[in-house]
């Protein structure tokens, strides 16, 4: 149980190299079309944003619900979220490209678009920008407080220190249920300026610990492929693959009622942004997004004997990657980009966020136990039984 | 290591099963109080206030009541959407606390299920009557018939009919098969042979064998996985009835979640409501304990917060939307014009007071649990009286306009389904024990240093 993970070389020349394929798409993508580059820059963004927020959201909730069973990995959920800093750097870097992405930023269109003049309160680039460095320096901060406390246990057995994570923890759920969906709505929803729905932010939030966990599963697979957490049994699997299934619920439910609310009240300023999802060319995306992300999760796990197979469950977990990416590349390339393109660019540079994440997780993951030292469910959480 | 004291006792009191038994059995086994009599009393009083209302309907129609031609629903169906939020703290209590494992709901889900049933029976009363010819109810079900009409299945109303019955008929089996070993347990201990036969019959023969057990708790998993989704849909299609319309305030996507936390929140509310009486009268302070009334206070915070989130989502979005009947409905019919009184009463109830189970002291306090659940409970109607009344009242073309008034018969049929509730309410708690014996014997051990050596040897 004193194990702590380091990262073999072999992954360190690996991540190099993807990080290597990611800066060269980059400098392709920025030669031959910037605009789609840009676009492809915040969904990337916004992809691994997505896991390193929900992954500390599903660590905080561990906390507020008083969940045993997770306590053993809860280093996972931890180090998935330390990406949040490069994220904010990342986002940040989208400030020269904003006219590509957003109609809105571009210059005057106020003058010609009556119903961005009205929001121009709210969508104005120095606003949100503002917003962003507001966000970005809540997550971190906070981020940084439920690592602190979470490691100072493993020096000193006291419960002071669950009772400051549980307190952390409570108050990065309130921030972040708050500011994420807001950020959802800022970064994605404002792309199709002219649209609005109250679900949006809610459902990128709510979903946003979908994907965290998906990740969770494949992070905690790999460790005990290497000789890790040896304890984990099959009520830990179990318990997994009943997030999964449950989240698959979530994701369905929230699709549904925006989608059928929207097509069954039939306004045309909100059917707009349906109309090329729904019948226009983008329609093989629209389907995949909700076959990838509810159906054939829902349907493979719902028996817990198969869901709770290691098999099983990290073939799901890589299907929800997928499904993460068409999810957002349904939900912003209509609206900025406005073409269907799918080659190196999107691949390159999904492979290049992708190195940096996972170095950046497992790297974080080697600076501390991997299993908390000190947690006062570590126990019941090892004894874990069904 | 270090000790922790995280878990708490479920049942208070060193007890054994025998004793168990005899403290939950008592408000069955003995002749009721006089605060029996004289709830059944008022009961009755606020029934023949119901009878009332619902003859001048029947005889005279939906003209006796407040509707106009612009505010065609009103307090019918105001009433309508709080009986049936409240009634989804039953069911949810015992599936969702199911799933997640929460052992210390084992003694509050039989009274929040009987509670759920009466509650959906006040609520199914209210769309019945709004049809104007109830005794042609049954043409609402989708049958080959003579007449060679189908229903509307476009109809989110006709979706209603089919969730709001499915949930009845679900949380009615799922109440009763939950209490068949205890009417078994009656049956044995008593002596009268007149009650020995009714609750013999009703337990449909329970040996309490191992293979019944198998089977019965096999049943009950099956049940409650298919209840889980009903629980949802029921406030999600109500949600659905405002939602897929194009009124300002009521067509937003985020209604079926806001109204499905919405319905928690005030069955919870309501739930607490009743525990707090249930602990007064009744001697099972040791069952419902402190820690319990702590938590359901805590579920009552953290649905508050959501149900805020989403008040503010819609104030924002409106505003954004730009578009001109939604800044009205929220900027101005709400929050400042003819329904400001009531959006705040509102925004307090359901958004303010709970913020006050942050303090332990307060979570603590029976006095503030049950002032703040009577809050929440009022805040929630005043939440449903908004939502509709204002959109309706004021909609797109104000010469149309028209102010809202309940009429007398509309508020003497409310008072007859609180009169439905209370009397449901009260022969529930005189042959039925209010809490399941049967779930609360397995748990009462839970969270006790029984034997504190052999646990840590296994540790």
């Amino acid at each position: 149980m004193e194990a702590t993970y380091k990262p073999s070389q072999s992954i360190k020349i690996a991540t190099a190299l993807m990080l290597a394929v990611g800066i060269a798409a980059v400098v392709v993508g920025f030669t031959t079309d910037p605009s789609r580059t840009w676009a492809n820059l915040l969904l990337n963004n916004m992809f691994f944003l997505t896991i390193s927020i929900g992954a500390l959201m599903f660590y905080s909730l561990q906390y507020i619900t008083q969940s045993s069973w997770s306590a053993m990995f809860q280093r996972i959920p931890l180090a998935l979220g330390a990406f949040l800093p490069v994220a904010a750097i990342l986002m940040l870097l989208l400030y020269f490209g904003l006219p590509d992405i957003y109609k809105w930023a571009q210059p005057n269109i106020t003058e010609t678009d009556k119903l961005i003049a009205h929001k121009s309160p709210f969508l104005n680039v120095p606003f949100y920008m503002i917003r962003m460095v507001v966000y970005f320096t809540l997550w971190i901060s906070l981020g940084y407080a439920l690592r602190k406390f979470s490691v100072k246990e493993d020096q000193k057995a006291d419960i002071k220190y669950y009772k400051k994570s549980s307190f952390f923890s409570k108050v990065f759920v309130f921030i972040s249920v708050i500011f994420f969906s807001l950020a959802a709505i800022d970064w994605i929803m404002t792309i199709d300026a002219h649209w609005y729905s109250t679900l949006f932010g809610f459902r990128v939030m709510v979903t946003s610990m979908y994907y965290a966990v998906a990740l969770i599963v494949l992070l905690l697979f790999f460790l005990n492929d290497k000789g890790y957490f040896t304890q984990l049994n099959k009520a830990h699997r179990n318990d997994l693959a009943r997030y999964l299934f449950r989240f698959s619920i979530i994701f369905g439910y929230l699709w549904f009622m925006q989608f059928l609310i929207i097509w069954y009240a039939d306004i045309p300023e909100l059917t707009a942004y349906y109309y090329p999802r729904f019948v226009g060319e983008w329609q093989g995306f629209f389907y995949a997004e909700i076959v990838i992300n509810f159906a054939i999760p829902f349907l493979a796990l719902m028996s817990d004997e198969i869901g709770r197979k290691k098999e099983v469950l990290i073939a799901i977990s890589l299907l929800l990657v997928v499904g993460l990416w068409i999810s957002l590349f349904l939900q912003i390339m209509p609206g900025s980009y406005g073409e269907i393109r799918f080659g190196f660019v999107e691949v390159g540079l999904w492979i290049g966020y992708a190195g940096l994440f996972v170095i950046i997780v497992l790297e974080s993951l080697s600076r501390s136990a991997l299993i908390p030292k000190n947690h006062p469910m570590l126990e019941e959480s090892v004894h874990h039984h069904l | 290591m270090f000790s922790k004291k995280i878990s708490h006792a479920l049942v208070e009191g060193d007890k054994n099963f025998g004793q168990i038994s005899d403290e939950l059995l008592s408000n069955v086994e003995s002749k009721p109080a006089l605060w029996w009599y004289a709830g059944l009393t008022l009961g009755a009083i606020f029934l023949a206030i119901g009878g009332w209302a619902f003859y001048m309907t029947l005889s005279q129609g939906i003209g006796t009541w407040g509707l106009t031609n612009s505010v065609a629903w009103g307090w019918d169906v105001i009433n309508f959407v709080w009986w049936i939020g409240i009634g989804h703290a039953g069911t949810a209590f015992t599936i969702f606390f199911l799933v997640f494992r929460q052992k210390w709901a084992g003694s509050i889900n039989r009274s929040a299920e009987a509670m759920t049933v009466f509650a959906v029976m006040c609520a199914g009363l209210f769309p019945l009557i709004h049809m104007g010819r109830p005794w042609l109810a049954f043409f609402i079900m989708p049958y080959p018939n003579t007449r060679l009409l189908w229903v509307n299945y476009n109809s989110a109303l006709f979706w209603d009919v089919l969730a709001i019955s499915t949930y009845l008929i679900m949380s009615v089996t799922l109440w009763y098969l939950g209490m068949v070993p205890d009417l078994a347990t009656i049956a044995n201990r008593t002596k009268n042979k007149l009650r020995k036969t009714i609750y013999g019959i009703f337990s449909l023969g329970w040996n309490g064998s191992l293979y019944t057990y198998n089977r019965y708790e096999t049943l009950l998993k099956l049940l409650g996985g298919l209840a889980a989704p009903l629980v949802i849909s029921v406030h999600t299609i109500v949600s659905l009835n405002f939602a897929i319309s194009v009124l300002p305030g009521w067509h937003a996507t985020i209604l079926p979640p806001y109204f499905f936390v919405g319905a928690i929140f005030s069955g919870f509310a309501m739930v607490l409501t009743l525990m707090i009486l249930m602990r007064k009268v009744f001697n099972i302070s040791d069952y419902i304990t402190p820690k319990h009334l702590d938590n359901i206070a805590q579920v009552l915070k953290y649905s508050s917060l959501i149900i805020a989130l989403a008040y503010a989502t819609e104030i924002f979005i409106a505003w954004y939307s730009g578009v001109t009947y939604e800044i009205y409905t929220f900027f101005n019919a709400r929050a400042t014009g003819s329904f400001s009184t009531a959006f705040w009463i509102m925004v307090f109830c359901n958004a303010v007071v709970p913020q006050v189970f942050w303090w332990e002291k307060a979570r603590k306090n029976l006095l503030i649990l049950f002032a703040a659940s009577i809050l929440i409970n009022i805040g929630m109607w005043f939440e449903r009286f908004v939502i509709l009344v204002s959109s309706l009242a004021e909609d797109f073309l104000p010469s149309s306009w028209t102010p809202y008034q309940p009429a007398m018969v509309d508020i003497g049929i409310f008072v007859g389904t609180f009169g439905l509730f209370i009397v449901g309410m009260l022969l529930f708690v005189r042959f039925i024990p209010v809490i399941a014996v049967n779930e609360v014997k397995p748990i009462s051990r839970i969270g006790k240093n029984i034997n504190p050596k052999s646990e840590k040897d296994e540790l």
